[in-house]
């Protein structure tokens, strides 16, 4: 299996630039380790209708 | 509401404005109060004193004949208070060919460099947004002569810095001169005012530029597609009516000064498409 | 000298651009800088003043662009690094005033247009979902979501493993990327050991062995409890293999599983083999094999650390360090099973970490013991009701049966208790087995907070005229928060014994209860 993992050691060279979709607690963590970290206010697509987040889907496609 | 149906999303929010883009690349801004209004805004205080808390970037909206659809509430563009009239010229006495020259002396004192201002101040630092601008200026001035219109102005979208590029900035600006003219043309006592001065509006060829909308990025897309169909931000049309009224170069100053303070080079572009479009309409009545 | 630096989907007021192109001409030996939005007339122009460089060929018109002329090398640098300190103070400051954070993935890169690596731990329904989304916008994933289906994480790997991505996760607790803890995860000293492991505990207890002998790692890698089935195929695993082979800061790989499906094994022992580098493999509960000069097996989670802090030091393995002489382990058992009843002769062991637990299984098992839990593999050692101990049992506490609708356990203390205090009235339990677990994503106090309970256990016990050994691990370094030391001593302030790894604790653990049994044949 070919595998091409440039991208995982350009990121052991790189400054983590994180962005924490979740629980506060993790994004919390890194920033008191002083890595940049922007926390979301996640909310499920579409307020959680799955109809909605379906069509949504299409969007990004 | 002539955007088509589609999706939209939140982009970003602000304390008094929080702006949308449609699906094909256009930013909506919703505003509290209207100053606040830009290219293409929905003026709707009542949506922020109820909803506006609840509305975060990243929330889906749907545009569907002419009405927009967010958070569960729906805004009825014919209802609201949509920045697309036109603006009233009838205040607007028209542009003698005297105050086109007072408005270029203004614009050279209180213009801000960095962006076209270059085109019409030549010691002002030259830039090669300035350079690429003048070259594609003098060949449509050639064309004007020939054809009496404008054409190619889409050589300049896109052109330049900025979060809106100069190149819009002053597109909107010549939109701007245009219609104004034509307004004017069009009310018995502008139209006899310029009548006594021979002044006959250049029509601007409107075609290309809707083709090469997609060679800008958002924010210029929407200055563009707003201003093609003569809807202005109310800084342009505040300018216009300022400048417009000012007899003494001290009045067309602080116009100006009020212009040029929006956004970096924003104002101080639009203005200097501005001027490009009275002074190429002024030059082309005296060729004639 | 000419570069330039891209930053997609940008929406930054013109005159905070200009400000920042201001700010960089300042700089000593910037000869020029452009900032503009990659229109095709920007571009054009970008190349007739010499500006235009490869990166910018595919620049979009919603892309800023930041050009820079520069005399040095040190210059351009500088440059960059005044522009990308303004932009993200700006985006900083627009989120701070408007306290605005971000409820969806698109706004979220909008204001992050840097990130390169993302955590998600939001409810499994939706997991998959934006795991894919920040798979395609290049993001690096970790995935400590559960609930995702087995052919969501077969998908998300492709993807990732295509694209050349981390993927850690789905349920991956634990990774530590650049000295940065990602979700739970100790504070453990850089250095020159990189590990990958299909184990959220089993990662933390390596570390921190590994810590605790003075020697650091490089990276952890977490791949998820699931890497290593045979559907899954090792995908990550393999890549993360790839990836500390590559590193220059990773000289010893060490691999962390339960034991994998035969053929990933085969892969995975593969791979290992052909990195150059030293390698240790700990497959919870399989037999080390006979390695070789580079391919160590260790037998248990403490002795891949020694393992691996040996190979890194170019040593030979000599054995275990961290601990006790066979005396004195003999004295402690003697000390704690003086007091007993006649009756008392079980062992309940209740853990957070799940691999923990299944390490501690193994201990017993590989010493004779018929153990029950809820996690056992062998059907007739199933507990009936995971809420009910039998005879000697080992209960993961982290499973999903005691832990729907709750933290877990590694936060929450309740389900603990909760089952310490059941066990706490069956006369027959002799050895009360444990780990308590620091680092971030943990309890502020796993130690305190079960102490009242721990102390009540050990009255009960005394007051049937029989002693309640209780014995622990913690799973922590000197640079938590918790405070090790501190731990430490409130456990052993209401006579826990404390041992150094969860191997030695599960080892003394089994010496008490045979030191038990064998008394009841007298």
């Amino acid at each position: 299996m070919f595998m091409d993992v440039k991208k995982i050691n350009k990121l052991f060279d790189e400054e983590l630039v994180v962005i924490n979709m979740g629980l506060d607690a993790f994004g919390d963590n890194l920033k008191k380790e002083q890595v940049r970290v922007l926390l979301m206010n996640w909310k499920p697509p579409a307020g959680g209708n799955k109809k909605l987040i379906s069509l949504l889907e299409k969007l990004d496609k | 509401m002539r955007l088509f149906s589609g999706e939209g999303k939140v982009v970003s929010v602000y304390p008094k404005a929080f702006n949308i883009r449609h699906q094909d690349g256009l930013l909506v801004s919703l505003v509290e109060d209207a100053t606040q209004m830009s290219a293409l805004s929905l003026h709707v205080p009542s949506f922020f004193r109820s909803r506006k808390a609840e509305t975060e970037a990243g929330a889906p909206a749907w545009f569907e004949k002419g009405r927009l659809l967010l958070n569960g509430f729906c805004i009825d563009f014919a209802a609201s208070d949509l920045w697309e009239s036109g603006p009233a010229w009838e205040r607007v006495p028209g542009f003698l060919p005297s105050r086109i020259s007072i408005l270029e002396e203004a614009l050279l004192l209180r213009g801000r460099r960095g962006g076209l201002l270059g085109l019409i101040h030549s010691s002002a630092e030259q830039n090669p947004f300035v350079d690429r601008a003048s070259q594609a200026l003098r060949r449509i001035l050639n064309k004007a002569r020939k054809d009496s219109s404008i054409e190619d102005l889409s050589q300049l979208v896109g052109l330049g810095p900025g979060l809106t590029p100069s190149g819009d900035d002053f597109i909107a600006g010549v939109l701007l001169g245009e219609e104004i003219l034509s307004v004017l043309a069009a009310s018995p006592k502008g139209a006899r005012s310029m009548a006594q001065q021979a002044i006959i509006p250049l029509k601007v060829n409107k075609r290309d530029m809707w083709e090469c909308l997609s060679r800008t990025n958002d924010a210029g897309k929407t200055l563009l597609f707003q201003t093609l169909q003569g809807h202005f931000p109310c800084y342009l049309i505040e300018a216009a009516k300022g400048v417009g009224g000012a007899e003494k170069l001290e009045e067309m100053a602080d116009a100006v000064g009020r212009a040029v303070s929006h956004g970096e080079t924003s104002g101080t572009d639009a203005l200097v498409g501005f001027l490009f479009y009275l002074k190429a309409t002024a030059n082309h009545q005296r060729r004639q | 000298m000419k570069k330039v630096i891209i930053q997609k989907n940008a929406y930054y007021d013109s005159v905070f651009l200009m400000l920042t192109a201001k700010a960089v001409k300042q700089i000593p030996d910037v000869k020029d800088t452009i900032i503009l939005m990659g229109t095709e007339v920007n571009l054009e122009i970008l190349e007739n003043v010499g500006m235009s460089m490869p990166e910018t060929k595919n620049a979009t018109p919603n892309d800023l662009i930041i050009a820079v002329e520069g005399e040095t090398d040190a210059a351009l640098e500088e440059a960059f690094q005044t522009a990308r300190d303004l932009l993200h103070k700006r985006q900083r400051q627009v989120d701070e005033t408007d306290e605005y954070r971000p409820a969806s993935f698109e706004a979220a890169v909008r204001m992050a247009p840097d990130a390169n690596l993302i955590t998600i731990s939001v409810p499994g329904t939706y997991a998959a979902r934006e795991a894919r989304r920040a798979l395609d916008h290049g993001l690096h994933v970790m995935l400590f979501s559960d609930n995702v289906s087995l052919e969501d994480e077969v998908e998300l790997k492709k993807r990732a493993s295509e694209k050349g991505l981390l993927m850690m996760g789905p349920d991956c607790g634990t990774a530590i990327i650049n000295g940065k803890p990602l979700c739970f995860a100790n504070v453990v000293r850089q250095g020159t050991i990189g590990i990958v492991a299909a184990s959220g505990s089993g990662l933390q207890e390596v570390c921190s062995c590994i810590d605790s002998l003075g020697v650091g790692i490089s990276q952890a890698i977490g791949t998820g409890g699931r890497d290593l089935q045979a559907r899954v195929g090792g995908r990550m695993m393999l890549m993360g293999i790839e990836a500390l082979q590559n590193d220059p800061k990773t000289k010893v790989i060490v691999v962390i599983s339960k034991p994998p499906a035969e053929e990933v094994a085969r892969k995975v022992i593969a791979k290992l083999k052909e990195t150059e580098k030293p390698c240790v493999v700990q497959f919870i509960g399989q037999m080390p094999q006979e390695g070789s000069e580079l391919l160590w097996y260790a037998g248990d989670l403490e002795e891949a650390a020694g393992m691996a802090v040996a190979l890194s030091k170019g040593e030979g393995y000599p054995g275990r360090t961290l601990f006790l002489s066979e005396a004195a382990l003999d004295e402690i058992v003697e000390r704690e099973t003086r007091g007993m009843a006649r009756n008392q002769r079980y062992l309940r062991g209740l853990y957070a970490g799940g691999t923990l637990a299944d390490e501690a299984i193994v201990v017993f098992e590989r010493g004779g013991f018929e153990v029950h839990s809820n996690v056992q593999t062998k059907p007739e050692r199933m507990l009936r009701d995971p809420h009910v101990s039998r005879k000697h049992t080992i209960v993961d506490l982290g499973e999903d049966v005691f832990t729907v609708g709750r933290p877990h356990p590694m936060i929450d203390f309740s389900i603990r208790e909760e089952r310490l205090a059941k066990e706490m009235e069956d006369p027959e339990v002799a050895v009360i087995l444990a780990d308590f677990i620091l680092g971030y994503g943990s309890h502020e106090d796993p130690c305190g907070a079960v102490l009242g309970t721990l102390g009540q256990a050990k009255q009960k016990a005394e007051d049937r005229g029989g002693y309640l050994a209780i014995v622990a691990s913690i799973v922590g370094t000197e640079g938590d928060f918790q405070d090790l030391e501190d731990q430490r001593k409130k456990l052993e302030s209401v006579g826990c014994v404390v041992m150094r790894s969860n191997y030695q604790a599960a080892m003394l653990a089994r010496k008490i209860t045979e030191a038990l049994e064998s008394r009841g044949a007298d």
